[in-house]
């Protein structure tokens, strides 16, 4: 045996012991992280509960939303899980190669259904597309495991992955995204929001038009003020204490474990590497220390380099911050199994369709798997459908 | 964050501190913003924002800037008092160096006229590539 062969072998034996947790038993979907405190647990547990609570317009919902309760879209297979539902994003990019996400006028997220309230002043059933975007978008809910773990993930070790001018000349040049504010971005389809407080503080407005102590006011109505007397609850309508435990639920989310790999999957796992797919879905990235004793140093197989890739023109849909059309950021892989439809938009209903969609930097790797022999492709899937 | 966490009360002393050093900072400035926007020359309140430029009209002298939390975004219209000057780096340029795209941070004044900048810092400009 050639000696790179052993040390891939010895190198996927360490990666399994770590991505199953030989030593902790495995976690479920929607467990908890392994090493919790009671007090964190306790925190986990209450912001499930208001993960799942259904708001109504008497308790904020509205007057624009798309979805009633977190746990509406992210629900599947449990409370933090993916969804069927597929929302509405437009930005406008201008000829002066601004990214404009039409903030002024209700952008970038169009929300799909409105109160009785707010329809019976303005006869409305959803918010209007503003007449300037140049590109609309639709997005799927993503599961949320493990995603407390990739915040926890030093700024340094992301954009230690990035190469920008393709300087190892791989074809792969993955780049950063940039918040208004110019911070590193790394949630969200265009890794966007540069933390996970921040992205969940926003969604609750954006998805539910429930206001918080971070976001107090609602989002406008295609740039116009809502009708006086349609939203009367007094801002913010969620207190910090409840944004802190729906926080904490999210951030607290374990990623499952990886099921065994048998011979095939141990070798399709090998190939995946071999063809280039690791190229942008690394494997594994280490948090950096952390309060959380849970979150901190740990590797975290999150198959992502939370890097902003070029998917080739026939996927490209909306600009985002520094994000042209085309890019996206390298999608998790943790808990893909789960999952039901795949891409950003949701277009592929198979992870093999999936990978036959990537273009741009990504084809290369993709052609190596479509020259595959069959059963060398089959072993690639089997190790992607345990993680 | 999880609540009671030691983080919190830091973040806290930071921005207490970020608060006084800004109120400190701007007692000078935001006095002659003060004489010549508010006919009461009392300091009006500060605010330090910090956006990426979305629109500039230097003729109405105003930018628009993008802020938010989250994909939850906003527009604040921000006002460019005559004579303002723009930080970028060590040095100090005209406020025709902002464009779309542009990251700034401002700190600003309320006065009845609006939100009006009087510290502008040029901290990205667009396009502007990472060090590999």
């Amino acid at each position: 045996m050639r000696p790179a062969v052993q040390a891939l072998l010895l190198l996927s034996l360490v990666n399994a012991v770590g991505a199953t947790g030989a030593c902790p038993p495995p976690t479920r979907p929607g467990e908890p992280l392994p090493g919790l405190t009671p007090a964190e647990r306790e925190r986990f547990e209450a912001g499930r509960e208001v993960f799942e609570r259904a708001f109504t317009p008497e308790t904020g919902l509205g007057p624009l939303f798309n979805a009633d309760a977190c746990g509406e879209c992210h629900e599947d297979p449990v409370a933090g899980g993916a969804g069927d539902e597929v929302e509405l994003h437009v930005t406008a990019l201008r000829p002066d190669g601004f990214c404009d996400p039409l903030a002024g006028k209700g952008g970038p997220v169009i929300q799909q259904a409105v109160t009785p309230a707010l329809k019976a002043a303005l006869g409305i059933e959803s918010e209007p597309v503003p007449a300037e975007a140049t590109a609309r978008a639709a997005r799927t809910a993503p599961d949320l495991f493990g995603f407390g773990l990739l915040d926890a993930v030093p700024e340094r070790a992301i954009l230690a992955l990035a190469d920008p001018e393709d300087r190892n000349h791989d074809g792969i040049s993955g780049r950063p995204n940039r918040f208004v504010d110019g911070r590193l971005g790394r949630f969200g389809r265009k890794a966007f929001v540069p933390t996970l407080a921040e992205f969940n503080q926003g969604a609750f407005v954006i998805e539910q038009g429930i206001t918080n102590p971070a976001v107090p006011t609602e989002e406008s109505i295609g740039g116009e003020p809502i009708p006086p007397g349609v939203d009367p609850l007094p801002e913010p309508e969620l207190d910090e204490r409840d944004m802190n435990l729906t926080d904490d639920f999210v951030r607290f989310l374990a990623p499952p474990s990886p099921l065994p790999l048998d011979r095939e999957g141990e070798r399709g796992r090998i190939i995946f590497g071999t063809i280039g797919c690791g190229g942008c879905h690394v494997p594994s990235l280490r948090t950096g220390r952390h309060p959380v004793r849970a979150l901190s140093e740990k590797t975290v197989f999150a198959y992502t380099d939370l890097l902003l890739h070029d998917m080739g023109p026939e996927r490209a849909d909306i600009c985002l911050g520094e994000a042209s059309p085309s890019e996206f950021r390298t999608e998790p892989l943790m808990g893909l199994r789960l999952m039901k439809s795949f891409l950003h938009d949701g277009k592929a209903t198979t992870i093999e369709e999936a990978i036959r969609l990537h273009g741009g930097e990504a084809a290369a790797a993709r052609k190596r798997f479509e020259k595959l022999p069959p059963e060398r492709r089959a072993a690639v899937l089997r190790f992607l459908e345990s993680l | 964050m999880p609540m009671n966490d030691p983080r919190r009360t830091l973040a806290g002393a930071i921005r207490a501190g970020a608060l006084l050093a800004a109120l400190l900072e701007c007692g000078a400035f935001g006095s002659a913003v003060a004489a010549a926007v508010t006919p009461s020359g009392a300091a009006p309140p500060l605010e330090r924002l910090t956006g990426t430029v979305a629109a500039v009209d230097f003729r109405a002298g105003h930018v628009d800037l993008l802020t938010g939390v989250g994909h939850a975004l906003r527009v604040r219209r921000v006002l460019l008092p005559a004579g303002l000057k723009v930080r970028v780096g060590a040095a100090e340029s005209a406020p025709a160096v902002l464009a779309p795209g542009c990251v700034v941070r401002m700190e600003c004044g309320h006065t009845r006229a609006g939100t009006v900048a009087s510290k502008v810092t040029l901290l990205r400009t667009p396009g502007q590539r990472e060090k590999p």
